[in-house]
């Protein structure tokens, strides 16, 4: 039998769905209502190891008001119609687009796209969801408010609401963006429209300016999570520095995170170096400057000597620490005098400043990235390997030398047993690291796209097995990564989920909560 | 107010498809007088490593004057 659909959501029939489907276009008109496999193309593309048709959505509407969002969660209870939430929806390597089970409607919110209020003085942001990192860019030069952004390397096609809902990392000092989040409106499964924080009261001024509100801190069930859509997020912004100063220190041997972590550490707590820091692998950073295929052919994960020749002929560390200062130049030249003692003490780093390193393109997108400038140079990753296949594996770590070298170790044996490489980085929180690997494979080539899906549940399991957890993860495997955090946690989320959401309309699957 | 709409094709080349194929990390695209069909079946079921755009991010109507951007040789001056 044919459906007049490409996909219907679970455990509701095609009468039903047509109903559901013919009171969507009364609220947002046939134009915001896309169910044709043309109008869907775009929501369908992963760069996961599963077949496309266990992500296909069903719909995808485009709402672009609070009202109209309130009456879509209507008809969605009504007929039991589950809904996939996006803002900006790229996602890339976590999903993308496309919803965490097959047959959901994605709620497009990429036209709900208003910048509502940038206060120059108090240095934040309210916006709705379909926000860019671009478009925010653009008005805050167009209006000199004299403010820089945090972004992930995505940046201009990305944005703020989607991308701090799923708790992402940019590179300045304001890089852990769900820590500079304050201030959420969210539409909940019953229709009425939640503010956290201050925006709860009545002719309020410090929704964006105080974080807690009063009683229970609400904002964080918000991210990661199905509990309600937001439709407005506040956020602070970085007053620009009068002098910014990028660098970067190169070492040669693998070993040598140890000392790089153990060195940073302190300056990082400290305050001296204030960045989100990032630890680039060679094979992190080669895409930039080098093809893989003009170094190794045929199968296997790339052999060490392939990425030692690759580290000499253009000018890369095995490890490539990226780095920033900001203030006065006063403040900037105390604090390099302090970086530069501490990087010196062994002999073993090689520090660039931004003069020595100015025609290095590497060097050239980690600097936009550490101060807000938009590039999607580091896009370069998926071109090492090629043909559309991507995931990232990115467990967290203390932030001590010798556990990310075990990290790093137990990653890179793990890939290579699948005959992939290690293109991984560590993001430097204070006390914690992100560790980011891109898990690159052809998704063209059926053999490596199964060898990478095994690749990665073999990582999940070896990895919680040591007591590592991952922060975030691609949605075909949210459900094994919320199995790793344990029984208890898992069922306070699913108690939450029945109270605030009792039909399960709002993304069932996300972070395994259904 | 309303929300942000796109001017026309060079704005929409400058602030998405420029930061890739302007810096080698996608092919380059202009000056190929590639059909414009092409383009918008790639724009919107993306290509391997370039990812899909959708009617929300760039409509139908932007689609077009992007790809009759893209498409049309570059005269120079």
């Amino acid at each position: 039998m044919t459906s007049k659909y490409i996909a219907l959501p679970k455990g509701v029939s095609e009468k039903d769905f047509d109903a559901a489907i013919s009171d969507f276009r009364k609220v947002l008109g046939d134009a915001s209502v896309l169910t044709s496999a043309e109008q869907l193309a775009p929501y369908i593309k992963t760069m996961m190891p599963v077949s496309d048709a266990e992500h296909t959505p069903s719909a995808a509407l485009l709402a672009t008001t609070v009202e109209q969002i309130q009456k879509i969660v209507a008809i969605c209870n009504q007929y039991k119609v589950p809904i996939w939430m996006i803002s900006t929806g790229k996602n890339l390597g976590y999903g993308a687009a496309a919803p965490a089970e097959r047959g959901q409607v994605v709620l497009d919110l990429k036209r709900m796209n208003r910048i509502l209020e940038v206060d120059k003085d108090l240095a934040y942001a309210l916006v709705e969801p379909g926000v860019t990192y671009q478009q925010l860019y653009d008005y805050i030069k167009e209006h000199k408010l004299g403010l820089w952004l945090s972004m992930p390397a995505p940046s201009a096609i990305a944005g703020p609401v989607g991308n701090t809902l799923d708790r992402g990392v940019g590179y300045t000092p304001y890089g852990e963006h769900f820590l500079f989040a304050c201030g959420m409106e969210v539409v909940l499964a019953n229709g009425e429209v939640l503010r956290t924080g201050m925006g709860s009261m009545p002719n309020s001024n410090t929704w964006q300016v105080f974080k807690w509100g009063y009683g229970p801190y609400l904002d964080g069930i918000f991210t990661q999570s199905n509990y309600g859509i937001v439709t407005k997020f506040g956020f602070w912004l970085m007053p620009e520095p009068p002098a910014f100063r990028p660098f970067v220190i190169q070492y040669q041997h693998e070993e040598d995170i140890v000392e790089i972590v153990e060195t940073i550490r302190p300056l990082r707590i400290s305050g001296v170096i204030p960045n989100a820091v990032v630890i680039a692998h060679a094979l992190y950073e080669a895409p930039v400057k080098a093809k893989r295929s003009d170094y190794v052919s045929g199968p296997g994960s790339i052999p060490d000597e392939a990425v030692y020749q690759i580290m000499k002929d253009h000018k890369l560390g095995i490890w490539n620490v990226y780095a920033a200062l900001y203030g006065t130049q006063e403040q900037i030249d105390v604090n390099w005098n302090i970086v530069t003692q501490a990087f010196g003490q062994s002999g073993k780093a090689k520090i660039l400043t931004e003069q020595e390193a100015a025609d290095d393109p590497a060097f050239a997108y980690r600097a936009k990235l550490m101060r807000g400038d938009m590039t999607l140079t580091e896009f370069s990753l998926y071109n090492w390997r090629g043909g559309g296949g991507s995931m990232w594996f990115a467990p967290v770590s203390q932030a001590r030398g010798s556990e990310t070298l075990k990290q790093m170790a137990l990653t890179k044996q793990i890939l290579a047993k699948y005959g992939l490489d290690y293109s991984g980085e560590f993001i430097v929180g204070m006390r914690d690291m992100h560790h980011i690997v891109d898990v690159l494979y052809d998704k063209t080539d059926p053999e490596q796209t199964k060898a990478a899906y095994q690749c990665f549940d073999e990582l999940l399991t070896e990895f919680s097995a040591r007591g590592y957890g991952i922060y975030r993860v691609n949605t075909a495997f949210m459900d094994k990564v919320a199995e790793t955090y344990g029984p208890v946690q898992r069922s306070v989320h699913k108690t939450l989920k029945k109270a605030l959401d009792p039909n399960g309309i709002l993304a069932p699957g996300k972070s395994g909560i259904r | 107010s309303s929300g942000f709409a796109w001017k026309d094709g060079a704005e929409i080349y400058a602030k998405i498809c420029a930061y890739c194929h302007e810096a080698q990390v996608g092919p380059q695209i202009r000056n190929r007088e590639l059909p414009t069909k092409y383009i918008r079946t790639i724009v919107r079921n993306g290509n391997r490593a370039m990812p899909a755009f959708r009617i929300s991010e760039i409509d139908d109507e932007s689609l077009a004057k992007l790809a009759d951007f893209i498409s049309k040789k570059e005269v120079p001056h």
